[in-house]
């Protein structure tokens, strides 16, 4: 075993995921506690493996190879979204295809769902560990598998994968994993927010031969299909992923051929190496240190009114990360994701900020993990916990963005460009249409306005309103039309949110709001599947304010046809209750049946907004203003802008409001709970930037943290920080109640957000989102100035 | 007859005769026209393009076209029977932003559809292998901002119902006020405007009462199908577009009919075929890439001439490849595209595009692999043998391998500096640890197998075997490429089509196009039916097809009308479309076409992918009406030509030998063709090389297309 350890020479993974000395619990094994692969895979010495591969070889037959592998898996993907025909996979492309070395190390992933690319590598090699004896694995199988608790995110979202045989010896697998609707459980669609555990759930299947020398075992084939309530369409999507490996599976032939195994697997690990490279040197350009991110869900369950929490912390040392889990809440119903779940989101968002030009290599990226689970928790359950409604796999996801984006930022320019806060689906919220249509059919359907998303705010521009989600690049949610033809409803309006980004110096993409009648039906059910927005899941960067994180609204009985016939059509929110009514909270769990004038309305998350808001420039809130983005009223309150009757910036306005507002801070903010005792050199120190937050001076032993706005000295960075600033709590619906639903509807835990303020300028550092009463967090650790750091008053970039 | 090329064929001019076609394509430097006389003969003429005003490039050629056949151009023109232009003049517009200050009248709740991009637009159009780079991603800049679009209080519903009235006095206010924010053009789209396209009618009455002057389209007047994001984003690109190529096509009218042409011009669009220039005005967007597309045209035509049914046609310029299929002597279509990364619904050959091309850049990544492009240093700076940049590209490799002679850029008129070229790319080898020639063999191995990556890929997922298909090669690189490429992907023949054509292929596209009116109607219909919706909805399409037509002066002989219908499995979501044989439709009938529905899905999606216990359903008609237009008889010549042995050799660097080899080189002259020649070997055309690699056969065909057989 070699932990701490730089980057691959070779391509093959030699650092283990976990340290096994000290893991908690029982034997990790995908029974009880999730699988956790040692690099050392006990394999049945009966099946060869073919492991041998040419070192050197020629650069131009590499990248040949390497764009060889990525158009045979966009091929995979191609034929899968032929075959298939869901719009699950078609439009919303909710799968992935991937390619592995013969030991299951991920060479390479296709572009759709992301958090799907850190479950091939266990799925193959815990059926390389548990299946090689007996059934045995040989060339011409198909495995399949959907047992979370092995490497899935839940059990609709199937695994086939298939291993490629060359002169008698396992050379690669390709792997493909689809969500394929409804597979049997509680409810159509098979999500299942009220399963008390997995046994309430659709069947967790371990890996099992569905295709044996070639021929489909048809005893197999039938039993899951029989799982399902719409077997035809299961049928299909099995069959699209079998064709989708057979193709693949010929083509790998072809290039063995063409190429010869050792320049093939030759080219499969200088993938991983170069990758494990690139990711190794970014992070060698990270200030070693520490960092922590917590997301907070309410309402997990049907009669559930808590709010947990989940927590990711990172230590970087040299190019190694190692990623823990403590400090989250347990495990609770079907809102908990495995240790699978958990681990794919770090590798996906890891992935995507440090190996973004690699052709999403996920080996390359585990290379430089280190996991501690906590098991038992939200973000590491263990079995038979429940998982279908992908609660804390979802939050996972952009909690392991958020911690890694705060690690980013303390690096150099190139490699903190990428930081960004939540956004997308980051409150993990669905609704099931269904009702009998105009043709008399009864339909029932994911809606997917949400997938419309937003990108939160970056360190260096505003993020993207309406712009997706970051781990789902390749979605579309489909025009309202499409949904109209679909589903028997008709939408008031379907509209990018107005202010609904959280304000920041950069701005977070705005997210989409929908509302709908009942439409030439009888009722209109409106399922939802969601954790509370009012717990805010949308956090921001660097003190940036918080996203809208949606919310579920209606209000019943309206005159609202009587509105249409006199020519009027409530257009957005303000109409809605403007013309109609009061809009009523409903519940992250609640089914309505809509009819006649009920009108039902969904608010989307909108993305987290990056740094003070004060330090925006004017013109750019100006321009949000006239460009409709952002309310009026928005631009004094978050910003400070003051807009003249002229429509354009008032300077001495905006920068009296700004300075009112700075005073306004400190006053409302409880004083600091330390006092820093700095050393009588202290005028003398080096100041550094880190962060759009704190900087760091040196000259003494000790770094010491500073504000990042009048590089005030604060307090030794072995210190929390937040300790030394003033702190303004508050609850986020009492600061702007559209924006921030009042968590308190349906969860008893009061929520607050946490502003804190440097108390020499009034400088927002920090803006958390918590439980009253959790302790400050402590976010950030560093153990060393960023390399080559140049002083500030010295960098003439700053 | 004389043969293809530019001979002086004035001794047959005659005059009373109308007995040729005339087709004008407009790039970006050069004005290619080509003259199609009905019995064959063609005279090819290029001159520089006018950026400021292109319709003086459009008749200089022409002018220089009657200069070639020593003839007046009076007399040229009196002796055309069909002139059509493929113009660039719209797509320009929109790539350079420089087109019109557009107003969106749209329904109520519904003003950010063309914002939102169904939340795709973060990511539409890109490689896949960049979206991962999520801080580098950006929407496209809307053509028209928040602030000019005004929400309309009306609504439609799925079945064309009217649900909200229009409010009149509003869109009067909305037009007032867009014309204060400097509009001069109205982009009218409504949700469901396809099932009841009354409330659009009647705002563009009003904005035609306040604003007689102002541009004005209506998205369910261009787009018949499903989708407002796609609608209104054409009706936008139709209304940006729309001023500047009203006063292009009068200036193209007036211009011809000053010289003495009486007929109007035609105009190339991009779902195949021309267009009256009424039609031009009233829907623009039409004539968006058309030049590619009529390039496309020409192979199928000569596809079906030469009796290949199945062509990918493979088109490398200095930035782009683009791939499109011919399929049993159809050109594969596609119902909506994305064009400057926005989604258009128009009808239009399907075409895929990837970076690379003779200026696509070679460069190293932080991993230090060698990369050759998607950047492409284009025309200008251009390759680093231009003299301008000093970025290796393609075609500096290629210089360097010794394949591209310097003396024959753009017919010898451009001189390159091959010095240049290894200088740059001796650079990357330094820093690579490779040799010169391996590694300008290298960047054509990389961007050769790229090709191949794409031409595969768009077999894959359009469900056919590469196998079966032959490559036509066209474009300046296309010949360079082909046999490499072809090879890599496994098809088995590689056709340079026409020579002395090739280098004008759109223009001959455009000689050569029928007229062809697409008539779409929305209309979902379950299966089983009996079919008498069906024949109403096509016996209307077709009646107003044939009036359009003869109204044009079509006889009723010379008319096609094409009946499609599209089908899907209702719970799949692949359209298909389904030629419908027979004019009148029963129940019969309607089991016929079911099965051909099943027989096709299964064709392109694979055996056993419908899901038909969820039913079936028609979604669309489309009624294709073709006007039958004479064309050059291309026919037999090769006999007539001077078939030629090489009669040069140069040094050329062959990756297949590691090294160079003195390689026989065959100039090609008008009227000259080639004996078969054994790979390797170049011919030499005036504006590109055709390669022959190690172990290929070139021949000349009967028609004299030049055709090699790829060793697999």
């Amino acid at each position: 075993m070699r932990i701490n350890s730089s980057s691959t020479p070779d391509g093959i993974i030699r650092n283990s995921e976990v340290d096994r000395k000290t893991l908690p619990g029982g034997d990790w094994d995908g029974k009880t506690y999730s699988y956790i692969p040692s690099p050392d895979l006990k394999i049945d010495p009966g099946l060869r493996l073919h492991v041998e591969f040419d070192e050197a070889l020629d650069p131009v037959t590499y990248q040949v190879l390497r764009s060889r592998f990525w158009n045979m898996n966009l091929d995979h993907s191609d034929t899968v979204k032929r075959v298939s025909g869901s719009p699950v996979i078609v439009y919303t492309e909710d799968f992935n295809t991937s390619l592995l070395t013969e030991n299951g190390d991920t060479v390479l992933c296709g572009p759709s769902i992301q958090y799907f690319t850190g479950y091939g590598d266990l799925v193959v090699k815990w059926t390389l560990e548990n299946r090689s004896t007996n059934p045995g694995i040989g060339d011409g199988d198909v495995f399949v598998q959907n047992d979370p608790y092995i490497g899935t995110a839940h059990q609709m979202d199937v695994e086939l994968y298939a291993p490629v045989f060359w002169e008698g010896r396992l050379f690669c697998w390709i792997f493909s994993n689809c969500h394929v609707g409804d597979i049997g459980g509680l409810n159509p669609g098979s999500f299942c927010p009220e399963a008390a555990d997995i046994f309430a759930e659709p069947l967790a299947m371990p890996p099992m031969k569905l295709v044996e020398h070639g021929q489909v075992r048809q005893d197999v084939f039938e039993m899951i299909v029989r799982q399902s309530r719409t077997p035809a369409n299961l049928t299909l999507q099995l069959r699209s992923q079998i064709a989708g490996l057979r193709a693949t599976k010929a083509r790998m032939i072809e290039l063995l051929e063409e190429h010869g195994a050792r320049v093939i697997k030759g080219a499969m690990r200088r993938i991983i190496k170069d990758c494990s490279q690139a990711v190794g040197d970014r992070l060698r350009a990270i200030p070693d240190g520490e960092w922590v991110e917590a997301i907070y869900m309410g309402a997990l369950g049907p009669d559930d009114r808590s709010i947990h929490r989940l927590v990711t912390r990172v230590v970087k040392n040299g190019d190694r990360m190692t990623f823990y889990n403590e400090g989250t809440d347990p495990q609770f119903q079907a809102a908990s994701g495995t240790y699978g779940s958990w681990r794919s989101a770090l590798m996906c968002a890891a992935g995507t900020m440090l190996a973004y030009d690699q052709m999403y290599c996920p080996a390359g990226v585990i290379d430089h993990m280190s996991l501690v689970p906590t098991p038992g928790t939200l973000n590491c359950a263990v079995h038979p916990a429940a998982v279908t409604t992908l609660s804390a796999t979802i939050v996972s996801v952009y909690l392991a963005s958020q911690v890694l984006s705060k690690m980013v930022l303390t690096g150099p320019e190139a490699i903190r460009r990428v930081a960004n806060a939540t956004g997308g689906v980051a409150l993990p919220g669905w609704w099931v249409a269904s009702g009998t249509d105009r043709n008399g059919r009864f339909v029932a359907d994911v809606t997917a306005d949400q997938v419309m998303g937003s990108i939160g705010a970056f360190p260096y521009r505003d993020g993207v309103d309406t712009g997706g989600a970051w781990w789902w690049p390749r979605s579309t949610a489909g025009n309202a039309e499409d949904w109209e033809s679909s589903v028997p409803f008709l939408y008031l309006y379907r509209r990018e949110q107005k202010g609904s980004g959280g304000a920041g110096r950069w701005r977070g993409g705005n997210g989409v709001e929908v509302g709908f009648v009942a439409h030439k039906t009888n009722v209109l059910n409106a399922r939802v599947i969601s954790v509370d927005p009012g717990v805010v899941t949308t956090i921001g960067l660097a003190g940036g304010s918080p996203g809208h994180p949606g919310n579920f609204l209606t209000v019943s009985d309206t005159k609202v046809w009587e509105e249409f016939s006199q020519g009027r059509i409530p257009g957005n929110r303000d109409e809605v209750e403007a013309q109609l009514g009061r809009l009523q909270r409903v519940s992250p769990k609640g089914a309505l049946s809509l009819t006649g004038g009920d009108i039902w309305v969904v608010e989307n998350s909108a993305g987290g907004g990056f740094g003070d808001p004060l330090l925006r420039e004017p013109e750019r809130v100006l321009g949000d203003v006239r460009e409709d983005r952002i309310h009026a009223s928005q631009s004094r309150q978050y910003y400070g802008v003051v807009i003249g009757a002229n429509g354009e910036v008032d300077e001495q306005g905006t920068a009296d409001l700004r300075a009112r507002m700075r005073g306004d801070r400190l006053a409302a903010a409880t004083p600091a709970v330390k006092t820093a005792r700095l050393p009588s050199s202290a005028f003398a120190l080096k100041r550094y930037f880190l962060t759009e937050s704190v900087g760091v001076a040196s000259g003494t032993d000790a770094l010491l943290w500073t504000c990042a706005n009048c590089h005030e000295l604060l307090a030794a960075t072995t210190e929390n920080y937040r300790d030394y600033l003033g702190c303004i709590e508050v609850r986020p619906h009492d600061i702007d109640p559209v924006m921030y639903a009042d968590s308190r509807d349906f969860c008893d835990d009061d929520l607050v957000m946490r502003q804190y303020v440097c108390t020499s300028c009034g400088h927002l550092v920090a803006t958390d989102i918590c439980r009253a009463q959790d302790a400050p967090l402590n976010d950030m650790k560093i153990f060393s100035l960023p390399k080559g750091a140049v002083p500030i008053d010295q960098d003439e970039s700053r | 007859m004389s043969s293809g090329s530019q001979s002086t064929p004035q001794a047959t001019i005659s005059v009373g005769v109308r007995d040729l076609a005339i087709g004008v394509d407009i790039g970006g430097t050069f004005t290619d026209c080509i003259v199609a006389f009905d019995d064959g003969r063609i005279v090819t003429a290029k001159t520089p393009t006018t950026p400021h005003d292109r319709s003086e490039g459009f008749f200089s050629s022409i002018e220089r076209g009657a200069e070639k056949l020593a003839v007046s151009l009076p007399e040229l023109l009196g002796r055309c029977h069909r002139m059509v232009h493929g113009t660039t003049t719209g797509t320009n517009a929109i790539v350079s932003r420089d087109g019109s200050t557009v107003g969106l009248l749209t329904t109520e709740g519904h003003g950010h559809a063309t914002y939102m991009m169904r939340g795709s637009g973060r990511t539409a159009g890109l490689p896949a292998d960049e979206l991962l780079n999520i801080s580098s991603t950006y929407k496209p800049q809307p053509l028209v901002p928040h602030t000019r679009i005004i929400e309309i209080p009306e609504r439609i519903d799925v079945d064309g119902e009217e649900i909200v009235p229009l409010d009149e006095q509003r869109v009067r206010e909305a037009v007032a006020e867009l014309l204060d924010s400097g509009c001069d053009a109205i982009a009218i789209s409504f949700i469901w405007s396809i099932k009841n396209p009354e409330h659009e009618r009647r705002t563009r009455e009003i904005v035609a009462q306040l604003a007689p002057g102002t541009y004005v389209c209506n998205g369910a007047d261009l787009v018949r199908s499903v989708g407002e994001y796609e609608r209104t984003t054409t009706a936008i690109m139709n209304a940006y577009i729309g001023p500047l190529m009203l006063r292009y096509i009068d200036a193209i009218q007036k211009g011809a009919e000053k010289r003495g042409y009486d007929r109007g011009v035609l105009f190339a669009q991009c779902g195949g075929g021309a267009i009256s220039a009424e039609e031009a005005r009233l829907a623009p967007i039409r004539t968006v890439q058309s030049g590619p597309v009529a390039g496309i045209v020409a192979s199928s035509y000569l596809a079906g001439k030469i009796g290949t049914p199945n062509v990918l046609a493979a088109d490398m310029g200095g930035t782009t490849f683009d791939v499109s299929a011919i399929r049993n002597g159809e050109p594969l279509e596609r119902s909506s595209s994305i064009f400057q990364r926005l989604e258009l619904a128009l009808p239009m050959f399907d075409v895929e595009s990837i970076g690379a091309g003779g200026g696509s850049i070679a460069w190293l990544d932080s991993s230090g692999r060698l990369n050759v492009g998607p950047k492409s240093a284009g025309a200008d700076p251009g390759p680093a043998c231009y003299g301008r940049g000093d970025q290796p590209t393609v075609t500096d490799a290629d210089v360097v391998l010794g394949i591209l002679d310097p003396g024959c850029f753009l017919h010898g008129r451009m001189k390159v500096d091959a010095e240049r070229s290894e200088t740059v790319i001796q650079r990357l080898a330094d820093q690579l640890g490779l040799g010169l020639y391996e590694t300008a063999a290298g960047i054509v191995r990389i961007v050769d197998s790229r090709m191949a990556d794409l031409i595969r890929r768009m077999s894959v997922m359009r469900g056919f075997d590469p196998r079966k298909f032959c490559c036509f090669a066209f474009g300046g690189g296309g010949p360079v490429h082909a046999a490499a490429v072809a090879r890599e992907a496994g098809l088995r023949q590689v056709i340079v089509p026409l020579p002395w054509a090739a280098a004008l292929w759109s223009a001959f596209g455009a000689a050569t196009a029928d007229v062809v009116h697409v008539y779409q109607h929305p209309e979902n219909i379950h299966l089983p039916a009996d079919g008498s919706e069906v024949n109403r909805i096509f016996s209307e399409l077709g009646r107003r097809a044939l009036r359009q037509l003869r109204e044009q002066g079509f006889a009723d002989e010379d008319i096609v009308l094409v009946r499609r219908l599209r089908m899907k499995y209702a719970m799949q979501v692949h359209d298909v479309d389904v030629a419908v044989r027979d004019t009148k439709i029963d129940s019969d009938q309607m089991a016929v076409i079911e099965q051909d529905f099943v027989e096709t899905y299964e064709e392109l999606f694979g055996k056993g992918s419908g899901h038909r216990e969820g039913g079936i359903e028609i979604t669309g008609f489309n009624l294709r009406a073709i006007g039958r237009t004479a064309k050059p008889e291309i026919s037999a010549q090769a006999n007539e030509l001077e078939m030629l042995e090489p009669n040069d050799t140069r040094k050329v660097y062959w990756a297949e030998h590691s090294g160079f080899v003195d390689t026989p080189v065959c100039t090609l002259e008008d009227d000259q063709g080639i004996v078969p020649l054994e790979g390797p070997c170049l011919i030499q055309l005036p504006d590109t090389v055709i390669v022959v690699r190690p172990g290929q056969r070139a021949f000349m065909d009967d028609y004299g297309n030049i055709l090699i057989d790829i060793q697999t």
